[in-house]
């Protein structure tokens, strides 16, 4: 028997070694040599395209702060220089959720940036929450991640039900235009997430306080990350609808779209939500996106000088790639979080989850030109409508003061 | 008898030793981190090298267990139920799963019965996945509230420790020997007056008992169940793998491949996170091949040690047939 | 009428997709009697390899299958005569597990060669149509049936024209009686197991022409194989067939009255409900009447 004792006791050794070689958590300094923040990214994955733009943003935040010294803390009396450590969590939200508890736990951060997209940052958010981190985050819009009483969430995406309600507003005024019927039978296609449901819970929520501008005729969910909505498409063929609303994610609206067309599928409106104008989609379909309408959190040419010179930055630091929402969101989200820090005055985790729940910032490119969280903390801020033109570019159509546009509408029929 | 009072003697020690770990290093949150994961799925081997071990039924689906115990205990845990509640309610309401399953699936003959395992552990995910009122679909469920790293690692090491208990019972019992009879040879077991559809779906609920209570210790860990998470192939995989690289059918086998699971899994996670199942893909199949006892097993033929005849875990019969 | 329509269209169109995944499945079992669970993991690899001809050679996807085939049908061999040969003797579920392996190490090595990213082959020919009736339909899918029938056809032939086919046709019938009139049961293993993995990369080259994928493809579309081989007997050709458009109608007639998400369920309720009443699926349950029958 004594080879199995020996056997356990090596399998006890094994067992303690994997704990051996990390040391333990030192004392929380408030004024450390360096900041360190870290997020994990979709770097891989269904949702690579937008993860590697928010890693490029991120990046650019803290060169551009790293390039004059670091962040101003003024309770550490000078600046110190920020690293930032990202991870791949492969579009996964269990691995997602696993890399932000080692950065607490083995890279120890100051503060957390957050990920992309919402059914992640759900999932990633009870990390922050629970070792108490200051979390901000420029890629989650469902209202659920902010509903379930976590004190140290901040995010920037202003929510799903709020851009349901932008594009209604946006086609109760192309009804008044006489540009779309009244009512107008819409079919909703909604993915099975948080995200999904905000969107068909507020068009649903508009549709019975306005009951002469909409008829509901189909009102279904697919799986995010699906491959085959022809089932889906099919339904919405014998549903007779005017208006074909999804609300989907980037590779579920490639798909989706590219099966829309093969099946011969026409409306007089079409929205997959926040989706539309992305480059990928046109490079994708070609002409199979045109006339699609979106309801943006930012758009590359809202016509003001911030984001003029948002554009030329980008372009410098990253030549070739377009500036997207993208681009945008997680830029500001990163700037959010430092001038935060530089409010608080050190990288004390409460203080500056304090200076978070206060920010006030009116130097933004985001529409609206304020970032101020709400009680729950998430922001509100209008939504840009946009629609993309047969000639390969995208205007934006609502509202009036960031108007670029005229909006085509019904779609023409070929 | 002396072997079974020295394996008392060494498993207390170890035991001792385990709960020492949090007095030893307090705050050290990482290592204590460590150890629950290696518990918790020490459990669930445990739990699954019941039915796929001791009674010889490999299961592609026992995430479907886990599942349901994970999601039972958060969504009681989400109404106010106590966890010391919650947690063994999830077991049960799994273990009631398997009751319902079990007899209809254990008519099935070879690979019918391997692809229905499948098939539930592939249903029960895409009934979470839709049951949106219930399980919140995919956005999954967050739990707001959790104990602390420290009772925590008590509740995982107990599980564990209670999982080796039971299946070190099971081993030495007559219930065991009926299981190993059905292993070897379910037709002479039968002759033999062993009643093997009772015996299996015991041995299912015993399984789907422990996995059911292995979820809710994992829901209260990770605060966060998705369907892709807990009902996952990947999960059902997991359970797999472990005990039969540590060992299938012994009971130090699962903790064993537990550990090793871990430890792979810990180190690759950040950066190589596919070369870990790779590998075990390709221990898998050596496995299959060369040792079908595991890592035990070629421990006990290098000391060129084998205990009292184990009935080999694979018949060597002819062709084989559906 | 024309909903109807539609639907059995769009049936008949799925039931080829799903015929084509699913021979080498019924193959493999018939002349070795086991599952190859690595199906999966060869239709995505199929999926890849078409997709990288495609983006890094410009081959086009139409074509690629001339390459496809017969290397898969190489590298299946090796596998059967590396691996699986050495475990046919021995309880299915070692072969089974040793294929399961198979699987993770195929699918991983997916993951390290191409990350997790979603592929798809952006080719003219994936997004034309033509019009049927009403109803506007792919091409890439009626290629796809096309495809389906054809190989229904050509394995027919095969297994009962050639010796080669005939042989298989033996073992799967009797393999002791096989081995007793001099069949080589070891090279017919090996070539079957081989045709079977080819088949698999075969309808992985053509399902790219429609999804795009990633290395977790396959896993989802091999839970209809099983319901399909165990629809129409786990060995049998013809049986596929039958199975395909059986599962196809039952899907799609289904949708009409569920939410579209539901319908992968679908699959596997009539999974479980034939393996409950036809454990030898549907054609074995006809072999065994038509057994009694003769007997009588």
């Amino acid at each position: 028997m004594k080879p199995r004792i020996v056997a356990a006791a090596l399998i006890a050794a094994l067992g303690f070694s994997l704990t051996a070689h990390r040391e333990p958590a030192g004392a929380d300094n408030a004024c450390p040599d360096q900041v360190v923040v870290g997020a994990a990214l979709p770097l891989t994955g269904e949702e690579s395209r937008v993860g590697g733009y928010f890693k490029l943003a991120y990046e650019l935040v803290v060169a551009e702060y790293n390039k004059n010294g670091g962040i101003l803390l003024p309770a550490c009396h000078g600046k110190r220089p920020i690293k930032l450590i990202t991870y791949d969590d492969k579009t996964d939200p269990a691995t997602s959720r696993n890399l932000y508890e080692r950065l607490a736990v083995e890279d120890h951060v100051d503060a957390m940036l957050g990920g992309y997209s919402t059914d992640l940052i759900e999932a990633q958010t009870v990390v922050p929450q629970q070792h108490q981190i200051p979390y901000v985050n420029g890629g989650g819009a469902a209202t659920n991640i902010y509903k379930r009483g976590f004190t140290t969430i901040f995010g920037l995406l202003t929510s799903i039900q709020n851009l349901a309600f932008s594009e209604a507003d946006f086609i109760e005024a192309m009804q008044a235009a006489g540009k779309l019927p009244k009512p107008l039978k819409i079919a909703i296609v909604a993915e099975n997430t948080s995200h999904g449901r905000d969107f068909s819970d507020g068009l649903q929520q508009r549709a019975q306080q306005k009951p002469g501008n909409y008829k509901i005729v189909l009102n279904e969910a697919f799986d995010l990350h699906g491959k085959d909505f022809s089932p889906l498409l099919q339904k919405v063929k014998a549903a007779n609808a005017d208006a074909f609303m999804a609300d989907a994610h980037l590779d579920d609206y490639i798909t989706m779209q590219r099966q829309y067309k093969q099946a011969g599928l026409q409306h007089k409106y079409v929205t997959y939500g926040a989706r539309g104008p992305e480059v990928a989609a046109r490079k994708a379909l070609g002409d199979g996106v045109d006339y699609i309408i979106a309801a943006s959190w930012w758009n590359q040419g809202i016509p003001n000088e911030a984001v003029k010179s948002f554009d030329a930055k980008w372009a410098a630091a990253y030549p070739g790639q377009s500036p997207e929402w993208f681009s945008a969101l997680p830029y500001e989200t990163a700037r959010t979080l430092f001038i935060a820090m530089t409010a608080a005055g050190s990288v004390d985790k409460a203080k500056v989850v304090d200076a978070l729940r206060k920010v006030d910032i009116r130097d933004t490119v985001l529409p609206g030109g304020h970032i101020r969280f709400g009680a729950d903390g998430q922001i509100v801020t209008p939504f840009v409508v946009t629609q993309n033109l047969p000639d390969g570019r995208t205007v934006i159509v609502w509202p009036k003061a960031e108007k670029t546009g005229d909006a085509v509408l019904p779609i023409p029929t070929h | 008898m002396p072997a079974t009072v020295r394996k008392l003697v060494a498993g207390l020690v170890l035991l001792a030793a385990a709960a020492a770990v949090p007095a030893v290093v307090p705050g050290w949150e990482y290592a204590l981190d460590t150890l629950f994961i290696v518990y918790l799925y020490g459990a669930l081997a445990l739990g699954w090298n019941i039915l796929g071990g001791f009674a010889g039924q490999i299961s592609f689906g026992h995430a479907a267990f886990v599942g349901i115990g994970a999601y039972a205990t958060a969504l009681l845990a989400g109404r106010g139920i106590p966890l010391w509640l919650a947690i063994p309610a999830g077991g049960l309401l799994a273990a009631a799963f398997s009751l319902a399953i079990g007899p209809p699936t254990f008519r099935l003959r070879g690979p019918y019965f391997a692809i229905a395992t499948i098939g539930i552990g592939e249903a029960t995910r895409l009934i979470a996945l839709n049951w949106t009122a219930l399980t919140g679909g995919a956005s999954g469920l967050t739990l707001a509230f959790a104990p602390g790293i420290v009772p925590q690692y008590y509740g995982a090491l107990a599980l564990c420790t209670g999982a080796v208990l039971l299946s070190w019972w099971i081993v030495t019992s007559r219930f065991g020997m009926a299981l190993a009879a059905i292993r070897s040879d379910p037709e002479a077991a039968a002759t033999l007056g062993v009643q093997t559809t009772i015996a299996k779906t015991q041995a299912l609920l015993l399984s789907a008992f422990v996995c059911g209570l292995g979820g809710g210790v994992y829901a209260i860990h990770y605060l966060f169940i998705s369907p892709d998470s807990v009902f996952g192939f990947s999960l059902s995989i997991s359970l797999i793998i472990m005990p039969i690289v540590g060992g299938i059918g012994t009971v130090a086998g699962p903790v064993l491949g537990s550990v090793i699971y871990t430890f792979i899994r810990e180190q690759l996670e950040a950066n190589f996170q596919n070369l870990d199942l790779l590998a075990f893909g390709l221990l898998l199949m050596a496995i299959v091949l060369f040792e079908p006892l595991g890592l035990i097993g070629a421990f006990d033929r290098f000391t060129r040690k084998r205990t009292a005849p184990m009935p080999p875990p694979v018949r060597s019969a002819g062709a084989g047939d559906g | 009428m024309n909903d109807t329509f539609d639907t059995l269209v769009n049936a008949l169109l799925a039931a080829g997709l799903y015929a084509v995944m699913s021979y080498g499945l019924a193959l493999i079992y018939g002349v070795l009697k086991i599952i190859n669970l690595a199906n999966a993991g060869v239709l995505m690899l199929g999926a890849y390899a078409t997709w990288w001809m495609w983006s890094a050679w410009h081959v086009d996807p139409l074509l690629a299958p001339l390459i496809v085939i017969p290397v898969f049908f190489v590298f299946g061999v090796a596998i059967e005569r590396t691996l699986v040969a050495r475990v046919l003797g021995q309880d299915p579920i070692v072969s089974l597990l040793l294929l399961f392996g198979l699987w993770l190490v195929l699918q991983n090595v997916a993951y390290l060669a191409f990350t997790g990213d979603t592929r798809s082959i952006d080719d003219a020919f994936i997004d034309a149509t033509f019009r049927f009736g009403d109803m506007q339909v792919p091409w890439p899918r009626v290629y796809v049936f096309a495809m389906g029938v054809l190989s229904l056809v050509a394995l027919e032939a095969f297994l009962t024209r050639t010796q080669l086919g005939r042989a298989i046709r033996a073992i799967a019938q009797d393999r002791d009686a096989a081995k007793l009139i001099g069949v080589d049961v070891a090279r017919v293993n090996a070539v079957a197991f081989g045709l079977g993995i080819a088949f698999a990369a075969f309808a992985g080259s053509l399902l790219a022409l429609i999804f795009s994928f990633g290395p977790d493809f396959g896993r989802t579309l091999q839970l209809k194989s099983f319901c399909i081989v165990v629809l129409g007997g786990l060995d049998s050709i013809v049986g596929v067939a039958f199975g395909s458009i059986a599962l196809a109608i039952a899907e799609g007639f289904g949708l009409r009255y569920m939410p579209a998400s539901l319908q992968n369920l679908i699959s596997f309720v009539v999974l479980v409900v034939v393996l409950i009443a036809f454990p030898k699926g549907i054609s074995g349950m006809i072999r065994s009447v038509r057994n009694a029958r003769d007997r009588a």
